[in-house]
């Protein structure tokens, strides 16, 4: 590792320290957990968050007046130097000194002893101004100055103008309901007469009377006499939804399901409601309150990739924030050890294909053909998967499709789990990292060399690997192995046992043999539910525009109390495939067209499948595919690399798996 | 096929907990308080990996606004009790978990039958004003069962934990390295002697474990000062040196993982400052007839590392992989397993005697118990929270807090308006910001 980076529990992770960080930590004051302890002592010892120190000059340390801009800044310039942040009458006055210090440069007069008079006492003037002696508060201002305001032409907040509106359909709307209640009211008095001695009557008109569910449910609860009860609180709930139907239109269900024998589904939306109604201090300026719903409901299509636990949790979250037109993708099939996670299948389902689409489609879709319209359809993409090279294949793709206008933008938020610990992030592609700029933080995947396999296994996991490696192509010749075939996990795990028991290796266990042979990854409910949960409201918030969106990776780890950790990702500029640099490598001047390819696979930021590589004058140095190509680009791979390449020279690499071109420039030492 | 089907089930979340860890989820009955859409997901997460069993308490009605922000309802739900309908989705999901609820004011519960809550083994309330939350947390900390208080608003969300003393043994450490390299016992120094580096073919010595050979070049290396193992950086990289001068290529890399693996021989095996605590504390000090089994083993351990441990812990028993001949590999295997076993049994014995002396029978703890304690010794954890009386009545550190709200980056922000959404609503009987309130 080196010194900029650190190891973080099986991630890791790079600290650029130019790099923006926030630190962003869950507010739980448990006040006695070892980490809050912990960081309580680093709170203590350290200096706990230059973030607003930064950009500042020295000079503001102290009365809080920041030094004049440079005289290059026009006046009217002045508001963009100050900070955003500091409390109006603090704005107002550096603001105010400001343009005094400016007017003060500026002055001219014929007479030179009246002009210094009155610099001088200008310069007094100001220096009371800046040092405070002048208040340019006017929180406390008693109202000394209708004058000057009655002089002042008032514009009329166009917010007001909506609101008045607005106030007088809803007084329309409740005489109209009024009337309507009334009515009902007569109607149902009229009932309770015709029944026998009816103590409790509808509350009178006097009364007050709450449309709201909950405060109706009272009133409801006041009349739960016999029978009756029955009568009054059929009345009062077809009054209830029909003053939901006229109040509160967004919440009719859709046309499809809009019959009328349905009952209206007063409060769904509420919750969501409180956020997309009204603005909040955080709210995008593009926000309009009042237009959520209809976006989310009919406006805002999503592909959701992967139905697995984490697609599961992604599906309710979506919707139940109101998302509407959702599609998924998934390439499996329902296991029973899915069951532990993935709510929405039961013991019944097990078997059958996750998503509704058949194999083949899915392939097509997200493996193989290039479909940009169908991409282009979504106005936002999550990804729930468990394979890196899916996740790498969408990326690029959504890539690729953005790379020249900025309109085919589609925004991926991609999310993973494993174990205690998770991730989410937000990639608007060309614009800020991708996947595959931060390809480099995966662990690398253990590897046990063939010999220790072959001759001196010391680990259960060897004996396993011998039983898959070695003796499953010896012994099973021409058979695929099916890693989901119980019989074939039970024919690799009594291998693997019989050879530990020869070394006396204990631990071979069935699971283990499963666990290695598929490389399985610990899953748990709650994990995936943090992490879906998070890319779900990265999602609403950026649809809705109605907060800040995560910029751009939150990772999660809960092995020992709750950490998060988020921080602005770098966009890497040699990426395969959103860098617009080609990468550099110094390779050994004998190095084999072969060996390079190797090198290719192995290093960590670029880890390609079947790469294939073209000089930069369209020479084929050596195709994976079509057979053709393979077959006479074959004698290649035994030459020396600089043989085709000269030194500084550069190659492009394309991989038949994934839709990534790099080009790579090579050096030879 | 010899494989249950709830092992299969259970099989990615019992490769990050285990049985045991498992046993514990299965032996739990949990209880929610108010079946709100925060308190159903909480619910969702514990009954999918399989809890015992638990409880629902709300008296409710489901409105639109509950079946419109929950997956455990459904419109054909609103009007019915809110615990019943939760209880019955939620069921719905693992038909190893057993579901329950109780259709009445969790508040008035609190008032009236407060030892209902004492049957479970943790309580989460959500939505409960501070006033009712205050009696209940008062009960279940004298009852030692942890409270969970939760509370979602929009965007942020809370969650508190209230319980005296919460105790980890299985840790779940990534890598339980305890070599001894430092202080050999003697079996693993008389083995270590056994290898003759210079006599050895090419093949064997690629083959050297590398604990065998910082073994080795330490004790070469003690000789030569006066017993004293490499502390300054100079000595450190003479010792480094002087083993890279005994590898016979660069392929060996048995070589290289003694080199990668030097510094575990220059740092001192001790008990940890974290164990040291544990044993120090009051709980390890003065044992009682019900002392829980963590602190009575806890106790147990501090008597061995002060007696036969020589002031060091059980030893943990576990070798990692490391280039070697199988053979080799399990003799030191057998020979780091063995000595555990050995000092296993020694705390067994303390175990009993400590057993004895507060009048319980030997039985208390099983043999299982004291293996995982041994092994995960220097990992023991013991976590203590503030009572909620003391953060909302005797001792609220309203002086931290006002420190904190300086900065206005912190997060205190977001406490302090939580609890001032609690007392809103304990004045008001409604939540703040609510925006439809029409009145005819």
């Amino acid at each position: 590792l080196g010194p900029n980076e650190e190891e973080d529990q099986g991630f890791v992770f790079i600290r650029r320290r130019n790099a923006p960080i926030q630190e962003s930590i869950i507010p739980i004051p448990l006040t006695e957990t070892p980490i809050i302890k912990k960081n309580q002592v680093i709170r203590q010892s350290k200096r706990r968050s230059s973030l607003e120190k930064r950009g500042k000059r020295a000079s503001s340390i102290g009365n809080g007046f920041v030094a004049k801009p440079h005289p290059d800044v026009n006046s009217n310039e002045f508001f963009r130097h100050i900070q955003a942040e500091l409390p109006e009458p603090i704005k107002l006055r550096q603001l105010l000194a400001w343009c005094g210090l400016r007017a003060l440069d500026k002055q001219t007069s014929a007479d030179e002893n009246a002009l210094k008079i009155a610099k001088i006492i200008e310069q007094e003037v100001l220096n009371d101004l800046i040092d405070g002696k002048i208040s340019t508060s006017w929180y406390h201002r008693q109202n000394g100055h209708e004058s000057l305001e009655k002089t002042l032409p008032r514009k009329p907040h166009p917010q007001n103008i909506v609101n008045q509106r607005k106030l007088k359909e809803h007084e329309a709307t409740l005489q109209r309901l009024k009337a309507e209640y009334e009515e009902w009211t007569k109607l149902i008095s009229e009932i309770n007469a015709s029944v026998v001695n009816v103590s409790p009557s509808i509350p009178s008109s006097e009364d007050k009377i709450s449309i709201l569910p909950d405060e109706i449910d009272i009133i409801v609860g006041g009349l739960r006499l016999g029978n009756l009860s029955i009568l009054h609180w059929r009345s009062l709930s077809y009054l209830y939804d029909m003053m939901a139907a006229t109040l509160m239109q967004t919440d009719v269900p859709t046309p499809e399901d809009s019959d009328s024998s349905k009952k209206v589904w007063l409060g769904r939306w509420s919750h969501i409601n409180k956020i997309l109604d009204r603005r909040g201090p955080f709210c995008d300026k593009s926000f309009s309150p009042g237009h959520g719903e209809d976006i989310l409901l009919n406006q805002c299509r999503i592909l959701v990739i992967g139905a697995g636990g984490l697609g599961c949790e992604i599906l309710k979250n979506l919707a139940l924030s109101g998302f509407k037109d959702i599609e998924v993708i998934d390439m499996d099939t329902i296991d029973v050890s899915n069951l532990n996670r993935q709510f929405l299948f039961r013991p019944a389902d097990v078997g059958s294909p996750k998503a509704k689409v058949a194999a083949e489609f899915i392939m097509k879709r997200v493996a193989g053909d290039k479909d940009d319209d169908y991409y282009l359809g979504f106005h936002l993409i999550i990804c729930g998967l468990d394979s890196v090279e899916a996740r790498r294949w969408i990326n690029a793709t959504l890539v690729n499709i953005a790379q020249d206008d900025p309109e085919r933008i589609r925004v991926l938020i991609d999310g993973g789990t494993e174990g205690f610990k998770g991730q989410a992030r937000v990639i608007i592609p060309t614009v800020t990292s991708c996947y595959e700029c931060s390809l480099d933080m995966l662990n690398k995947q253990t590897a046990f060399p063939i010999c220790t396999i072959a001759n001196t296994p010391r680990l259960p996991e060897h004996c396993i690997e011998w039983a898959s490696v070695i003796q499953w192509p010896k012994e099973r010749e021409g058979e695929k192995m099916d890693t989901d075939d119980p019989t074939h996990i039970q024919w690799l795990y009594d291998i693997a046992l019989k050879r530990a028991m020869e070394f006396n290796i204990t631990g071979v266990t069935y699971s283990l043999t499963q666990g290695v042979v598929k490389n399985i990854i610990p899953a748990i409910a709650s994990t995936n539910a943090i992490i879906a949960a998070a890319c779900c409201n990265e999602a609403f918030k950026i649809i809705t525009t109605s907060q800040p969106y995560l910029n751009n990776y939150m990772m999660y780890i809960g092995n020992e109390g709750v950490y998060t950790y988020t921080f602005e990702h770098q966009k890497k500029d040699d990426c395969p495939v959103c860098g617009n640099q080609s990468a550099f490598l110094d390779v050994d001047k004998e190095i084999t067209v072969e060996d390079f390819i190797e090198l290719l696979k192995e290093k960590p930021t670029i880890q390609l499948k079947k790469p294939s590589l073209t000089t930069d004058t369209n020479e084929k140095i050596y195709w994976q595919s079509p057979p053709f190509f393979e077959q006479r680009t074959r004698p290649n791979l035994e030459k020396r690399l600089s043989e085709l390449v000269k030194d500084g020279g550069t190659i492009i690499v394309t991989d038949s798996t994934l839709p990534i071109s790099l080009n790579v420039t090579v050096s030879y030492v | 096929m010899n494989i249950d089907k709830k092992t299969q089930k259970y099989d990615r979340q019992l490769r990050l907990w285990q049985a045991s860890g498992q046993a514990a989820l299965e032996n739990s009955k949990v209880c929610l308080i108010n079946g709100t859409a925060t308190g159903c997901e909480i619910l969702k997460d514990l009954v999918l990996p399989g809890i015992g069993s638990f409880t629902v308490v709300d008296k409710k009605e489901v409105d639109g606004a509950d079946a419109g922000i929950s997956f455990f309802l459904d419109e054909d739900r609103i009007g019915t009790n809110r615990a019943q309908a939760v209880t019955e989705l939620l069921q719905e999901l693992n038909e190893d978990v057993r579901g329950f609820y109780l259709a009445e004011d969790p508040i008035s519960l609190i008032e009236n039958r407060l030892d209902y809550f004492l049957q479970f083994t943790i309580v989460i309330a959500t939505d409960i004003p501070e006033k009712p939350l205050l009696k209940l947390s008062e009960a279940l900390w004298n009852a030692n069962i942890p409270l969970f208080i939760v509370r979602t608003t929009g965007f942020i969300g809370y969650f508190r934990i209230v319980h005296p003393e919460h105790t980890v043994v299985e840790t779940h450490p990534d890598s339980i390295m305890d070599l001894r390299l430092d202080v050999p016992f003697p079996a693993l120094e008389q083995y270590a002697k056994t290898f003759d580096f210079d006599s050895m073919d090419n093949m064997d010595h690629g083959h050297i474990p590398y604990v065998v050979i910082l073994l080795k070049y330490l004790d070469q290396w003690k000789k030569d000062h006066d017993g004293k193992l490499p502390c300054t950086s100079a000595e450190k990289k003479q010792f480094k040196q002087i083993i890279e001068s005994g590898r016979r290529n660069v392929d060996e890399e048995n070589f290289a993982e003694a080199l990668a693996n030097a510094w575990r021989a220059f740092t001192a095996t001790k008990v940890p400052h974290q164990v040291q605590e544990i044993f120090n504390d009051p709980a390890c000090e003065t044992l009682t007839a019900n002392s829980s089994s963590f602190w009575i083993l806890a106790r147990a351990i501090r008597d061995f590392v002060a007696n036969e441990g020589q002031g060091l812990l059980p030893l943990a028993g576990s070798v990692p992989d490391m280039k070697a001949d199988t053979s080799t590999f399990v003799s030191l295997q057998t020979i780091y397993r063995q000595k555990a076993k050995a000092e296993i049994a020694i705390v067994r014995s303390h175990v009993n005697k400590i057993l004895n002396s507060i009048g319980r029978t030997s039985d208390f703890i099983h043999d299982d118990e004291i293996d995982s304690f041994c092994k995960h010794a220097a990992f023991i954890q013991v976590i203590r929270y503030r009572s909620l009386k003391e953060e909302y009545i005797s001792d609220p550190k309203k002086a931290e807090i006002d420190r904190w709200l300086q900065d206005p980056q912190d997060n205190i922000v977001h406490y302090v308006l939580i609890r001032a959404i609690d007392k809103f609503y304990e004045a008001n009987n409604r939540y703040p910001g609510i925006i439809l309130n029409f009145k005819l």
